[in-house]
């Protein structure tokens, strides 16, 4: 075993080794410890629960061990999510059940028990004395809506890359506006020399493009 | 029946794009609770072809980050209610994600159901025979060619061919 002492001089890499040598998901995915498994692939596992909320519950997780779902790659989250459709399809067929719950906790606060990512698929049936699963509602003002949209929003903007104009934006046209102006009082001389080399593009733009008609005598 | 979901998505929402929308739950569970569905009308996650699924939750992981970043959350839930026995509110298939902060009084812990080595035997023989299909998944169907673009490739000729157009 590892000691207190040893583990407060030991670097992240390392912590990282050590969590992963101790998760019970990657000794399950290489088979070190004994499971039910439903199914598996080259890149995920999927066992049934030793605890169980209903009979049926199973868990999904990567073989490679991620503690939450940010940090995953994106093509293993759409592979994890298109499986556990298809489990959830399974045990809706294989145990009569009537529902699924499809249930992820990120995060010790979100109730998270094992630090290695996984998706929980529980079936569901009438009066299973699961109802922690529904959702419960909460009044809240409309400033507050407001402004969680507002900052999601934005941030959503940012993460996707999607254009749209901003505060930040708005600025800096404003600013740019400013400094023409400032310009406008400063040089005159600098105008004229622009507005010289416009003039020149201009006259290089209304040269008569080369005739098809030339180039097809040439070739005659 | 007209279905309240596809009624709201319409409304306000906090990112969209051809195939999914996501919006604020009015009356959320905790601040910024957020709904994420298709804009195809599917009841269950059943019946949401496999492509869309992979979309889906590969945009649920980025609004999870956008809500890890952005409303200081220190951890989300995502919970999809399949079914009305789960818990299902409205006949639209919807991927709920909920920030959670410390003290928020929420509570998803569920009590373990004790089972015995006979009845756990059954249950995994039993999903284990269904899995067996699981392996080929849906991919996107290639989208039809737009006609008309590929109309105008066509005629719009380059001055080459019109030189040898010109040519006796």
């Amino acid at each position: 075993m590892v000691t207190e002492e040893e583990i407060k001089n030991m670097t992240p890499e390392q912590i990282a080794e050590l969590q992963k040598r101790n998760c019970i998901c990657c000794l399950i995915s290489q088979g070190k410890v004994s499971s039910k498994t439903i199914y598996d692939d080259d890149k995920c596992v999927a066992v049934l629960e030793i605890n169980p909320a209903n009979p049926g519950h199973v868990l999904l997780f990567p073989r490679e061990h991620y503690v939450i779902m940010p940090q995953l790659p994106e093509e293993l989250i759409g592979h994890l999510f298109t499986v556990s459709k298809h489990i959830s399809q399974a045990c809706l067929k294989a145990l009569k059940v009537e529902g699924i719950n499809i249930f992820i906790s990120n995060g010790a606060i979100a109730g998270q028990r094992v630090p290695h990512f996984m998706i929980e698929i529980i079936p569901r049936k009438e009066k299973d004395g699961l109802g922690v699963f529904n959702i419960k509602h909460n009044e809240i003002s409309e400033i507050d809506l407001d402004n969680v949209h507002r900052i999601l929003k934005k941030k959503i903007n940012e993460i996707f890359k999607l254009g749209e104009v901003t505060e930040g934006e708005f600025e800096r046209e404003e600013k740019e506006k400013k400094i023409d102006e400032e310009k406008g009082e400063k040089g005159e001389e600098e105008k004229k020399k622009s507005l010289s080399l416009k003039k020149k593009k201009k006259e290089m733009k209304s040269k008569p493009e080369i005739n098809l008609d030339d180039i097809a005598k040439l070739l005659k | 029946m007209t279905c309240q979901i596809c009624e709201k998505i319409k409304g306000k929402n906090i990112y969209e794009d051809e195939k999914v929308i996501a919006f604020l739950e009015e009356k959320p569970m905790s601040l910024g609770h957020i709904a994420l569905t298709t804009k195809e009308h599917f009841t269950i996650i059943e019946q949401v072809p496999d492509f869309i699924i992979n979309h889906l939750f590969k945009i649920a992981n980025k609004i999870g980050i956008a809500v890890f970043e952005s409303l200081g959350a220190l951890g989300t839930n995502i919970l999809v209610n399949n079914g009305i026995p789960a818990g299902q509110e409205h006949p639209h298939f919807v991927i709920n994600i909920i920030p959670r902060r410390q003290n928020d009084n929420i509570n998803f812990r569920f009590k373990p159901k004790q089972l015995n080595e006979e009845e756990m035997s059954t249950v995994e023989l039993t999903l284990k025979e269904q899995a067996k299909n699981i392996g080929a998944f849906e991919k996107e169907p290639a989208k039809p060619i737009e006609m008309e673009k590929e109309a105008k490739k066509i005629s719009g000729e380059n001055y080459m061919t019109k030189v040898l157009r010109r040519m006796p």
